[in-house]
């Protein structure tokens, strides 16, 4: 039978192993590597509104840098060049025209 | 150096100074968690938790009460969120524990009964009032004065004196209740 005095010795000693119980002894470093990781992912950390920002300044450029890409591209043709890709040019046409000549 | 130059030093960045306050205090605040949740491992990542929540409100501490009812506020706060997290995925920890025990062979039985005893006290520790169990884990885990268990609870003294009495109480009739033999 389980008397008062056996459940009041009980609980002291559980209280007691619970209370002896050691943390491991290298928690505080751990701690300490915990504080430094935090502190580092603060650091990393970029405001929202920075964020949003640097996306539409980023996208503003990049349109007006392909517009102005476009602007800047001029042809380089020009008459002569017309002359050299004319296939009359490039085939002597008279060769074939001598055959009333022969 | 008093603790109030050692939170001066920390404020102005002093970050190792801060070791030594853990040093300090990890072992009551450790006590404190493992009163509260039972486990090691848990009340190591408690302390853990705390400390990183100290570091980063430190700017806050008034002064006004002691920076250690502070830090057991922090800690008995901490323990709570942790305690009502663990309870909502509670049902997949039993699952596994039901596992682990049904593997066992008839061997382990004197363990089991053994860590059966020591369940039952865990158990009736956990069922007390959360009042209750705060004033009894910190007068009785941490063996602190009533004054100051009053000034962590925020409750006058008698009030809490009624809270210790109520849980030795409460818990000896639910021992008596679970460890009568049949």
């Amino acid at each position: 039978m389980i008397t008062k005095k056996n459940i009041d010795q009980l609980l002291e000693d559980f209280l007691k192993e619970e209370r002896n119980t050691e943390p491991n002894p290298f928690l505080s470093t751990r701690i300490m590597a915990a504080i430094e990781k935090k502190k580092d992912e603060q650091l990393m950390q970029v405001s929202p509104v920075w964020k949003t920002a640097v996306v539409a300044v980023s996208l503003f450029v990049a349109v007006f840098s392909g517009i102005a890409a476009g602007n800047l591209y001029q042809s380089n043709t020009n008459a002569t060049d017309v002359v050299l890709i004319n296939d009359g040019s490039m085939e002597n046409l008279g060769l074939y025209n001598q055959i009333g000549n022969e | 150096m008093n603790e109030i130059e050692l939170i001066h030093r920390i404020l102005e960045g002093n970050q190792q100074d801060f070791a030594l306050l853990i040093k300090k205090y990890e072992t009551n605040v450790f006590r404190t968690a493992i009163g509260l949740v039972h486990s090691k491992e848990d009340a190591e990542e408690i302390t853990q938790d705390v400390f990183v929540k100290v570091y980063r409100s430190l700017s806050s501490f008034s002064g006004k009460s002691a920076f250690s009812t502070w830090l057991y506020r922090i800690t008995v706060n901490s323990s709570l969120n942790f305690l009502r997290k663990k309870k909502r995925s509670g049902f997949w920890i039993g699952l596994s524990d039901l596992l682990q025990i049904a593997s066992k062979d008839r061997a382990a039985e004197t363990i089991m009964t053994e860590k059966s005893e020591k369940a039952v006290i865990q158990q009736a520790i956990d069922s007390l009032p959360e009042k209750q169990r705060l004033a009894f884990v910190l007068a009785k885990y941490e063996e602190l004065p009533q004054k100051q268990v009053a000034e962590i609870m925020n409750l006058s003294e008698g009030s809490v004196e009624q809270l210790i009495l109520r849980a030795k109480s409460n818990l000896r009739k639910k021992l008596e209740k679970e460890l009568e033999e049949p």
